[in-house]
Order: structure tokens, then sequence, then C-alpha cells
């Protein structure tokens, strides 16, 4: 039943894999937890409550896929960058390749219902 | 650093604290810390000026609530949050199913009180919250 024209189930899929969304921004170097937040909102409606970032990190940290390390910064306290683990860049090479058939599949599913329809 | 309206931003981070009671300790702290350097970022960044873009940065942060359901992973029963999530995702029913569960429910209940009045210890079966599944598992035969 969608009634809302299928935003909670985006929203549903955005939770699933928006930390493999940070696992790739962290594939290109580290990077401290406002950063990772600025550049996922970039990526458009990637996050809607910024705040849920920390608790990603702090489950990600706890899975051993990132590791954090604290750096002096120029204006105010040390901040805690974070970079990916070997498991981190497992775990990310494994979820692209499935996303990439998934994707498909959907993307073949809807636009033949579009042509159909 | 945050200098201009402090209140607005005290006000967020106590009622973020007071919504996390239910975490560890240290992950609470680790928690706050980590919300406060955020909000100093994102107001260093804004050049804060104006209450507006405070209330926007808290905005965007999200609600005291939401930040710490996430804290619960998906599919994991600790941490509870102090506040039941209101998006979990449920079990789609329908009218009828709702009906019948209902009176399932009645019936458990109506069970239920027949028991303990027959003296069977009440503390044997804790009331479970009322949600669907454990209304089932209730109703099932004693």
């Amino acid at each position: 039943m969608v009634t809302d024209g299928g935003r909670s189930g985006v929203s549903q899929l955005r939770r699933g894999v928006l930390e493999f969304c940070v696992l790739a921004l962290l594939r290109d170097g580290e990077r401290y937890g406002f950063e990772l937040v600025r550049d996922l909102g970039a990526a458009q409606a990637m996050v809607t409550s910024e705040g849920t970032i920390y608790p990603l990190l702090s489950r990600l940290r706890r899975e051993e896929l990132v590791t954090p390390s604290w750096r002096e910064s120029t204006s105010g306290p040390p901040r805690r960058y974070y970079t990916l683990t070997p498991a981190g860049h497992r775990a990310l090479k494994e979820f692209t390749a499935e996303w990439t058939l998934f994707r498909d599949a959907v993307d073949r599913l809807l636009t033949h219902e579009e042509n159909n329809g | 650093m945050i200098t201009p309206q402090n209140g607005i931003v005290d006000d967020y981070l106590a009622r973020l604290e007071a919504a996390a009671t239910a975490l560890p300790a240290d992950r609470r702290t680790e928690l706050l810390e980590e919300i406060r350097q955020h909000i100093g970022d994102a107001l260093s960044d804004a050049n804060a000026q104006y209450e507006s873009v405070v209330r926007n940065v808290l905005e965007k942060l999200g609600s005291p609530a939401d930040i710490i359901a996430a804290e619960a992973p998906l599919g994991s029963a600790a941490p509870q949050p102090a506040s039941p999530v209101p998006d979990r995702p449920r079990p789609r029913i329908d009218r009828w199913k709702i009906a019948g569960l209902g009176l399932l429910l009645l019936a458990a209940l109506a069970l239920l009180a027949f028991n303990s009045s027959q003296g069977d210890s009440p503390g044997t079966r804790p009331w479970p919250s009322p949600t669907w599944s454990s209304t089932t598992s209730v109703a099932t035969p004693q």
C-alpha cells in the first residue's frame, strides 16, 4: 500500500544505504563528522536528521569498519577523524556489487511498468 | 565557538541529554560532545549572527529523540530509547485482522483475569507491551 508517493519506502531505503555512503566518502580519505554531514548533505536528501550521523559513526566504530583518530584543529578542540579499516573496504566492495545488481533490477522493473502502464 | 543565541543551543543540548538517559554513560558523554562540536562547526560555517541561523542549524540536526532513536541499531533490542520509536515499520494488517486481534486481546485479558483470580502467580507472565505480535502470543492456547 503506497499512499505517500513512495516517500516512506525511500526513507527506509536511505536509512539502509546511508552507512555505505559514509564508507564510500571515507574511501577517498579521512574525514571528521561534520565534514561527512556536509558532504552527505550535498548529495540531495541523503540525510534528513544530520545528528543521526553520530550514532551511525559510533556503530561503524564498534563494528570496526572505521577507525577514529584525534587530530588537532586550527579552530576549536581536537577533532575525531575517521578512516576505513580493511573490513570497511571489504564491506563497501561487497555492498557496491550487491547494489549494482539491485539498482539495475529495480530500474528494469520500474521502466517496464512505465512502458506498459 | 558558540557565543550568540547560547540559550537556544543550551536548551537543545539539555533536551538531548534528557533523551539520552537510556544510553551508557560514556556513550552519552561522547554523543553530547559530538553534537556540541557539530553545532560549533555549523555555526562558525554559517557565521551565526541571527537567531534564525541557529534555529536552522538545530533543525537540520534533527530532534533529540530522532538522534537517540538512531543509537539503537536496527534489529537490536538495546539500548532502548526512552520513548517509543514512532516510525518503526509495523506489519501490515487489514481492518478485519485488527478487529479479530482486538477480540483475541479481550479474550486474552479475560483469560488472564480469570487465571489470576484462580491463584495463578501474576509474576510468571509479565504484561507485554501492546504490539500486535505479542498479543498473538498471549492469545495462544494455555
